[in-house]
């Protein structure tokens, strides 16, 4: 796909996005007894409408100047969003503690700090500190896993 | 006036608000110049920390790490050719080059002064500045309020980077995402889909830890990376002479003026006033060849500049609160959730906290001398910290800093969705920062309209004919959405002659 093409489709399904809200909010379930202009959908209504219209006018844009064209590594990048996305996934079942162990392992990792001996290490002393600050310094309390009272 | 001050001197007098403006101003001289990291990124990893935080310490840690990273940025771009932060790039220009013809800690020491008397300039502005707009803005009722916003987001939109429809869908997605939850006028859910966790809104702060913190990850992931230089050796800073100073004196005044005008402006930023100053400096030095080639003045122009930005940007946030940047907004959203309403009464009803800020603006740009003074080679040694580590630590930060403001999960996911967009907005070069912008006074802005709509009878033309300082606002706003139509037209024009 050209880049022209790419961020052409970008914007239009931001425009698609902006114009499923608005039909949203024509929901009879939003219908309000005040006047128009002061019912509570008038405000939303009025920038979804700028919404669609900039969108719109964006991949008009794209289309007739493209984008430049930048090496992005997109493998690595959707590794590492999927590392990113299956922690927060875990933090709930395991704790922030345990979850962030095997994340910091594989990020480390992906942004290629391989050490044999430091990249273990670092992907324990990285959260535990983190943790340590939070929940003993800071006093934020982290969720904690169904083992133990505060890990 | 003098109670409010009395009041200010009182805040201050709370050792915390020493121990965050010392660790503050240490951490953001670090984190500024570690490249990559920057001013956005030092102030949300801070966010958690303000949360156990009263008012004024929350302000001062994060004013500290606002002033401390423009700082810092210099460091990295004169040791090792590559800015800290992009705000010190024109700072590469000289001060890499005195690095390579063996002084770096004489550039330091340049830089370092340069930027104490930028920022503290910036201070006199801000204090003269922000009372009188503050008090002007007294006379803003609902519709000026409304058409002040408009052009606050047309503003950001136009001067951002990238084109301005994409600034201005930006600042509209923004508006959106500040509509969700309940009503500011009824208290009715909107955009739940039935969903419990959405009735509140989208958090504030998830928001913009996603969207800039973990987005810079995520970018740095999928882009090139910088290769750092090696640190050159160097016994310590010095500071320059008074006799060096001779000469250079007009250069460091009109680089401080052009900042502090320059960071009024909202938009704008501490880099491109850092360029102007230093094309100007250029141009006007009598030393002007001699920039590029290790010359003092090209340092002193770029850093007091972009320093005295500091100080300018904060003059519309605290006189107004109205943001001028992506920093400055993320600043009011910490005011929102330590109490404190944003909006053109921020002054008249909270005096004391921002005649406090001002203090502490002053005393964090002083601090800057005595703590740079004491870790530059500390903070050398930081810039050697592998990238993976520092990024693998922000995402813990992101994530905690999330977490933190209400102790819910939705907004951890709101903050990883909201880094997934930062990412594809970035991609696509449409800016950040007026979506932040609009997220923060989308309610405001909300409000506004629809009680200027009940004071009118519904009537919007009354906006125009009988409030003319709003006349004003909307004439300006609609020759700024203009500008580019007008551009456009004229180009093919000159063209053809």
């Amino acid at each position: 796909m050209t880049t022209h093409a790419r961020s052409s489709g970008f914007f239009l399904i931001l425009g698609l996005a902006g114009g499923l809200l608005l039909w949203h909010s024509f929901d009879p379930s939003y219908q309000s007894s005040a006047g128009s202009a002061r019912a509570m959908m008038f405000f939303p209504r009025v920038v979804l409408a700028l919404w669609i219209l900039l969108a719109l006018a964006g991949a008009l844009e794209a289309f007739r100047k493209g984008m430049e064209a930048e090496q992005w590594a997109l493998g690595r990048l959707a590794a590492f969003m999927a590392i990113v996305v299956t922690y927060v996934a875990l933090i709930p079942q395991l704790g922030f503690l345990i979850a962030s162990v095997p994340c910091a392992f594989l990020s480390l990792a992906v942004f290629g700090f391989r050490n044999p001996v430091l990249l273990p290490l670092a992907s324990v002393v990285l959260p535990v500190s983190v943790w340590a600050l939070f929940t003993y310094v800071i006093q934020i309390g982290l969720p904690a896993s169904p083992w133990f009272v505060t890990i | 006036m003098f109670e409010a001050l009395g009041a200010a001197l009182w805040l201050i007098t709370d050792p915390m608000v020493w121990l965050a403006i010392v660790t503050g101003t240490a951490l953001g001289i670090v984190i500024g110049a570690i490249p990559g990291l920057g001013s956005i990124i030092g102030i949300t990893i801070c966010l958690p920390f303000t949360f156990v935080m009263g008012q004024m310490p929350a302000i001062a840690l994060l004013l500290s790490v606002y002033c401390g990273s423009i700082y810092g940025g210099s460091i990295a771009a004169i040791l090792i050719n590559a800015p800290g932060t992009p705000q010190s790039a024109a700072t590469v220009l000289d001060g890499f080059s005195m690095t390579k013809l063996g002084k770096p800690g004489h550039a330091l020491g340049w830089a370092t002064a340069a930027s104490v008397f930028g920022g503290l300039f910036s201070c006199v502005v801000l204090i003269l500045l922000a009372p009188q707009l503050a008090a002007f803005a007294l006379n803003f009722g609902p519709v000026e309020v409304f058409a002040l916003i408009c052009l606050a987001l047309t503003c950001i939109a136009t001067i951002s980077r990238g084109s301005m429809i994409k600034g201005l869908l930006a600042g509209a997605i923004g508006l959106w995402c500040g509509a969700v939850g309940s009503d500011p006028i009824s208290g009715d859910l909107r955009f739940t889909f039935g969903y419990f966790p959405l009735s509140a809104g989208f958090d504030l702060v998830s928001m913009v830890v996603g969207l800039f913190a973990l987005s810079e990850v995520f970018s740095r992931i999928a882009g090139e990376r910088a290769e750092a230089g090696a640190v050159p050796a160097f016994s310590r800073m010095t500071l320059p002479s008074l006799g060096e100073w001779k000469g250079r004196l007009g250069v460091l005044l009109k680089s401080s003026v052009i900042g502090s005008v320059i960071g009024v402006l909202p938009g704008t930023g501490a880099a491109t006033a850092a360029f102007i100053s230093y094309a100007e400096a250029k141009r006007t030095s009598p030393r002007g060849d001699g920039f590029g080639k290790g010359e003092p003045d090209g340092i002193i122009a770029a850093e007091s500049a972009n320093n005295a930005v500091t100080g300018g940007a904060l003059v519309p946030t605290l006189a107004l609160g109205i943001p001028g940047d992506a920093v400055t907004a993320i600043m009011l959203s910490t005011l929102i959730i330590q109490g404190i309403t944003p909006g053109v009464r921020l002054m008249v009803e909270n005096p004391d906290i921002v005649y406090a800020s001002f203090i502490v603006l002053i005393i964090i740009n002083i601090a800057m001398l005595v703590i740079a003074l004491a870790t530059i080679r500390a903070i050398a040694f930081a810039l050697k910290a592998p990238e993976a580590i520092i990024f693998t630590l922000v995402v813990f930060f992101c994530v905690v800093g999330s977490y933190g403001v209400r102790s819910s999960m939705f907004d951890v996911m709101t903050m990883v969705a909201a880094g997934i967009v930062g990412f594809l907005f970035r991609y696509f070069h449409v800016p950040i920062a007026p979506m932040v912008i609009g997220l923060v006074l989308g309610s405001q802005m909300e409000l506004s309209l629809r009680q200027a709509l009940v004071i009118t009878d519904g009537d919007a033309t009354l906006f125009l004919t009988e409030h003319p300082i709003a006349l004003v606002l909307f004439i300006v706003t609609a020759l700024l959405l203009a500008k580019p139509i007008l551009l456009g037209l004229r180009r093919p024009r000159e063209n053809t002659a």
